[in-house]
């Protein structure tokens, strides 16, 4: 299964990258719709172009890597794109679904933040390089304190002041908050529970020496905290709005994650003797079982649930404009990659699993792909049919001021995106060459 | 509209976002659960067993000692002039206590010269050798002594290493904990088995004519097996 994590890392790489640029295309094509939401969608076409490279890049350095990872050309490139990734979905949330801020030069400030943000963090990480990693990271927990705040919001304005509209908004956070941090949700109740069995073998021994765990501590429990808040938060809301107006994607997905949490409970408890020989003894390899389990869970949700979500955001929520012919192509284009890679995945990994010849796997490959591309249009339907707007009800309820953006002025998130190719390839370059830091 | 019918044109956005009225309690909840789970995993991870933290992120300096045991299996051979004798003896850990491995197999050859003759009857050449078989051991050991002789009534002493790299004396290392220690002391297999060894004399005959000679001798044979225990004693 070793084998299986890398190969889904690669799949997941490509996936993010084509519908990165895929959506670039469309939002740069797209005229029609609000600045903000054109903003977002840029903003997160970005996140997936830069996270799509971040995991191509982490998975061919596997094999071409000598010596030190961190030393090396695509060491270093994972970091910058890792880092920008992070500055992307940080500043989306500013804007989508809750425009936070809506001025004149929003663009120019975003592109100015990210610019800064990525030059910043990426020296940072060459001198400092585990005080810089673990505190990026930790900025996951802005998006999802913002986005769950959002969700919060409009489900109650929704559910008790009856605002109907309000669920675009409650249902492209909540799908936000799951695109982004759902990876930690299938353990959720082991998080809150007795985490200290897992942590401590598998987290804490991690920790170098020499370095101040405190750091780290407060890093983790800030994301697991805003993570775990917001699936309890959602479980609860959902499960009111289920009862009052049936499910929805979201309530089905978060009562996915909520009823995998309690069985990954279970599961995570039965290795809880192996880890703790890890402590107290020698470490064993965990059971083939557990690390299936986890592949199919944890593994699967962060790799490819967060692509198929936002690409559900995006096209939902009107983020892009697919009505034209040309956009449309587009657009049933980056569903059909998406579709066609994540059944022939899922039929892959579940067939390195199950002991069956190679004939008749090739021949569940062909019959899921036949499958998926037979229900494209269905797919496609069903991605577009409820065109939420959620700027629409922001509007009827005041919270969106006349502002036109600045067109021409410099710099734009254009031009700070190729800024930031160029810089992500010389400094990896030169990482490469001389060993920076 | 909730505010009222007009638009927040003025102010800071995240103000008016947190200005609703309708839904201010619901958000102070939202930020309470969130600061409960937060406080929570941080306890959880930081704060709680927070003493083995130091054990599985840094390494200790254990004292490494070993307790030994023997036991001993024996037998006699008489062999005549030219005589040659295999003699197996079979080697296993039930003779020990428990925890114990084979760490190294000492065979002592011994013998007298066992005809009393006036003016003495000159000992008998005695060669022994421990042949190498699949018994599991370090064969290929530079401080083994597989093969050794006598013509002069004096033990002949031979070496066998069995466990890799065992030689009884104490050392330190580095380790997460006692386990990790002692972990390469702790590997079953080693010395369990047959071990044959090979037994030849020659029989000297007195340079004294009329003198009666013998013409066998007897030799006996001691395989004294040395068990260990590997025992860890932390350093502060």
């Amino acid at each position: 299964m070793a084998a299986d994590f890398q190969s889904l890392r690669a799949i997941s790489g490509l996936v993010n990258t084509i519908l990165g640029i895929i959506t670039l295309l469309l939002a740069y094509r797209t005229k029609n719709n609000s600045w903000s939401e054109l903003l977002a969608a840029k903003l997160l076409g970005c996140f997936l172009l830069f996270h799509g490279i971040l995991m191509t890049t982490a998975y061919i350095a596997g094999f071409f890597t000598v010596g030190s990872f961190a030393n090396s050309f695509f060491g270093s490139l994972v970091n910058i794109a890792h880092t920008i990734s992070i500055g992307m979905a940080c500043s989306s949330c500013l804007f989508f679904p809750y425009p936070f801020v809506q001025r004149k030069h929003a663009e120019q400030a975003i592109a100015v933040v990210v610019l800064t943000w990525s030059f910043i963090v990426t020296g940072l990480i060459i001198f400092i390089p585990y005080e810089a990693h673990v505190v990026r990271y930790g900025f996951w927990f802005f998006p999802t304190v913002v986005w769950g705040f959002v969700y919060v919001r409009f489900s109650v304005k929704e559910l008790v002041h009856k605002h109907e509209h309000a669920r675009g908004l409650s249902a492209a956070s909540g799908l936000l908050i799951l695109a982004t941090m759902a990876w930690l949700f299938s353990d959720w109740l082991l998080w809150i529970t007795v985490m200290e069995k897992f942590t401590i073998p598998g987290w804490v021994s991690g920790i170098p020496p020499d370095k101040n765990p405190m750091l780290f501590f407060v890093r983790q429990s800030l994301i697991m905290g805003v993570s775990v808040a917001a699936l309890l938060t959602m479980f609860v809301l959902e499960g009111w709005r289920v009862a009052r107006y049936g499910f929805s994607v979201l309530s089905g997905i978060v009562f996915g994650f909520f009823f995998i949490g309690i069985i990954s409970f279970i599961v995570d408890l039965s290795v809880v003797d192996v880890l703790e020989d890890c402590i107290y003894a020698t470490c064993q390899e965990l059971p083939e079982s557990w690390t299936i389990y986890n592949t199919f869970t944890n593994i699967l949700t962060a790799f490819l649930i967060q692509p198929i979500v936002l690409m559900y955001v995006m096209l939902n929520f009107n983020l892009l404009d697919v009505k034209t012919d040309k956009n449309g192509r587009y657009a049933k284009a980056m569903v059909l990659v998406l579709v066609v890679i994540v059944s022939s995945t899922i039929v892959e990994m579940l067939q390195s699993i199950i002991p069956i010849g190679e004939l008749r796997t090739s021949a569940c490959l062909a019959i899921g792909i036949a499958a998926a591309i037979g229900w494209e249009h269905q797919i496609m339907g069903q991605f577009l049919k409820n065109k939420n707007r959620t700027v629409d009800y922001l509007k009827s309820i005041g919270e969106i001021r006349s502002v036109e953006p600045a067109k021409d002025a410099t710099p734009s998130l254009s031009f700070s995106l190729i800024v930031l190719f160029a810089f992500a390839l010389l400094l990896s370059v030169l990482h490469g060459a001389i060993g920076l830091g | 509209m909730s505010e009222g019918d007009e638009v927040f044109e003025e102010g800071n956005q995240v103000s008016v976002f947190f200005r609703d009225q309708e839904t201010r309690t619901a958000m102070g909840i939202y930020a309470i659960v969130l600061i409960l789970v937060t406080a929570k995993i941080f306890y959880s991870l930081a704060l709680k067993d927070s003493y083995l933290h130091d054990e599985v992120r840094f390494e200790d300096n254990w004292e490494l000692s070993f307790t030994e045991e023997t036991t001993t299996l024996s037998e006699t051979v008489l062999l005549p002039d030219g005589g040659e004798e295999d003699l197996e003896f079979s080697i296993d850990v039930s003779a020990f206590p428990e925890g114990y491995r084979i760490g190294l197999v000492n065979v002592k050859i011994s013998y007298s010269e066992t005809n009393q003759a006036i003016l003495d009857d000159p000992c008998d050449s005695v060669q022994a050798s421990i042949t190498q078989t699949n018994y599991p051991a370090q064969w290929t050991d530079q401080n083994n002594t597989l093969n050794g002789g006598s013509n002069s009534c004096d033990d002949i002493d031979l070496t066998l290493k069995v466990y890799p790299n065992y030689n009884g004396e104490k050392y330190e290392r580095m380790a997460h904990n006692a386990v990790v220690a002692v972990d390469e002391w702790v590997e079953d297999g080693f010395g369990i088995g047959d071990l044959s060894v090979n037994v030849q004399v020659d029989v000297q005959r007195s340079q004294v004519p009329t003198q009666d000679d013998d013409d066998d001798e007897t030799v006996q044979i001691d395989v004294i097996v040395v068990a260990f225990k590997a025992n860890a004693e932390k350093l502060e």
